[in-house]
């Protein structure tokens, strides 16, 4: 799996990446695509003892939450990057949250989303160098270095 | 992060329990370009019980209780665990633009939680910072926080206490019996301070504002003015306001009602209650509440008959086990000695079976906390 590491962040580079949200969109072969928090995100947040997802079913605009984390006392939603409707939500993070800190990109997927219109959607997000870099620039802005907790499956393993 | 602009300073007085809570939702769903960063004081002019975004009512709380005793029930959108919240507390609201507090989530609240702590140190109480985000003063928690992206804001809150009525906090929680009930008053009662304990009596809510306003000054390095809400926010109150009296909003769809055998719940950061029961092979069931402090036993209490010869033993088996590491081989360990040292024999307190049933906690640890 192709990845770039800054500052301590990983980001996997096949992905796609809403930059300002903090979230990631795969494409799957059928047309759907899987959703979920970047490695910056969950290290801003740290570790999360409650995750939960809209239900599947729920329609989805472009910006608007699919869900909601808890880490410590602090609670914040997360963000579609694309609009469609939900179809399936991550059940394992409802029992264990720190799924999210530990493995961002695989088993802490947060939902499986139908697009509405992908193309429009996937234009507006960052890819590959693309998202490299522009990553680069927030972290470098914001002073980010990713912290990771105990059994953090990284892209290195 | 840094920002020279004013910071505009509310308070909005006594309030209804509702609107206590509404305000600073408010705020922040109202906040655009053009808003100044916030901080609101608030006083409740009635008491209530409040849960965190992701708890559920119904397995928090004795309903019952909170209903015979007419306290409302408000979930809010900022995390942490249930909260009992009366006039005796003076609420501190910071709802600002996201750029201009501290990006990670731990340096926020540390951030935030500075001009309090300094605010307590100006009246006298040695409090500090306790990580990841209370204000202790000689192990005692002073002070809870909350916080939450809201909106196009950040929101943290927390409290000044001036005083407090443990033995009303003590009955809105749903807890597996009066056992751990108990366990639990003593703790909040061990492991919880506030301004007019420490001090005696707590100073006027306006003289703690007032020091607490030039201790936010020198943190936030930024002029604060005196300011009202806008017209615009008054509505958003009011939004809010209708949001939290709904009962889908109260008790979400899909929440469970189901109170766990074992139950651990949070005191603060460092000191846990748990209860445990658990069927001896021998026969009969137990059933232990204990207090755990760091990694070590505090205190523990069985609920019900052991049957023990001598029987006045018990006591004493109790209080041997208080700072035992809370692990496996460390109980079993401190039971069988027990055991000899006192010539003590028991029919259905087997030192293996209590052992990994007291350890059986641990696996409760990201519980739902219950916090002030």
């Amino acid at each position: 799996m192709a990845y770039e590491k800054i500052n301590e962040c990983f980001l996997v580079t096949d992905l796609y990446y809403s930059v300002e949200d903090n979230t990631w969109v795969r494409v799957n072969d059928d047309g759907t695509v899987t959703v979920g928090m970047t490695d910056v995100a969950q290290s801003l947040a740290g570790p999360i003892l409650h995750a939960r997802s809209k239900k599947p079913g729920t329609a989805r605009k472009k910006g608007r939450p699919i869900g909601t984390v808890e880490s410590g006392k602090w609670v914040g939603p997360v963000k579609s990057p694309v609009s469609g409707e939900i179809i399936e939500v991550n059940e394992e993070l409802e029992s264990d949250a720190q799924m999210l800190n530990r493995s961002p990109y695989y088993k802490g997927w947060i939902v499986k989303m139908k697009p509405d219109n992908l193309e429009a959607d996937l234009a507006d997000l960052v890819t590959g160098e693309a998202a490299v870099e522009a990553y680069r620039a927030k972290i470098d802005k914001e002073g980010i270095t990713c912290t990771h907790i105990e059994g953090t499956e990284t892209p290195e393993a | 992060m840094k920002s020279k602009k004013k910071v505009r300073w509310i308070d909005a007085g006594e309030v209804s329990a509702l609107r206590s809570q509404a305000i600073y939702h408010a705020l922040a769903y109202a906040r655009n370009e053009e808003s100044p960063d916030t901080i609101v004081f608030v006083r409740p002019a009635e008491p209530y019980v409040c849960i965190g975004y992701h708890q559920d009512a119904r397995k928090e709380l004795d309903l019952n209780h909170c209903r015979s005793f007419q306290l409302p029930v408000i979930r809010r959108e900022t995390g942490g665990g249930t909260v009992f919240i009366d006039n005796m507390q003076l609420f501190v609201q910071w709802i600002f633009a996201p750029e201009h507090l501290p990006r990670r989530a731990g340096t926020r609240f540390q951030y935030f939680i500075k001009p309090i702590v300094e605010t307590h140190r100006q009246f006298g109480i040695k409090a500090a910072f306790h990580p990841p985000n209370d204000v202790h003063v000689n192990g005692r928690k002073l002070v809870g926080t909350g916080a939450a992206a809201i909106g196009n804001a950040e929101v943290v809150t927390g409290n000044f206490i001036l005083g407090f009525d443990f033995d009303r906090m003590v009955g809105v929680l749903n807890v597996p019996g009066e056992c751990f009930r108990r366990m639990f008053a003593d703790s909040l009662e061990k492991y919880f301070s506030n301004l007019g304990r420490e001090l005696g009596a707590a100073p006027p809510a306006a003289e703690i504002r007032n020091a607490y306003l030039e201790h936010c000054k020198a943190v936030l390095q930024r002029p604060i003015g005196k300011g009202y809400f806008t017209e615009e926010e008054e509505q958003w109150i009011q939004r809010i306001e209708q949001k939290f009296t709904a009962d889908e909003w109260v008790f979400p769809e899909g929440k469970t009602a189901e109170v766990p055998a074992r139950r651990l719940v949070k005191v603060h950061a460092d000191v846990w209650v748990g209860q445990c029961t658990w069927r001896s092979k021998s026969g009969g069931e137990l059933t232990a509440v204990v207090r755990l402090r760091g990694k070590r036993i505090d205190a523990i209490r069985f609920c019900e008959s052991v049957e023990m010869d001598p029987p006045y033993k018990l006591e004493a088996f109790e209080k041997m086990l208080k700072h035992t590491p809370f692990e496996r081989e460390a109980i079993e360990e401190t039971t069988k000695v027990f055991f000899e040292l006192h010539s003590v024999r028991s029919e259905n307190l087997i030192p293996e079976e209590f052992a990994n049933a007291l350890v059986k906690l641990k696996s409760l640890t990201a519980a739902a906390p219950f916090s002030i």
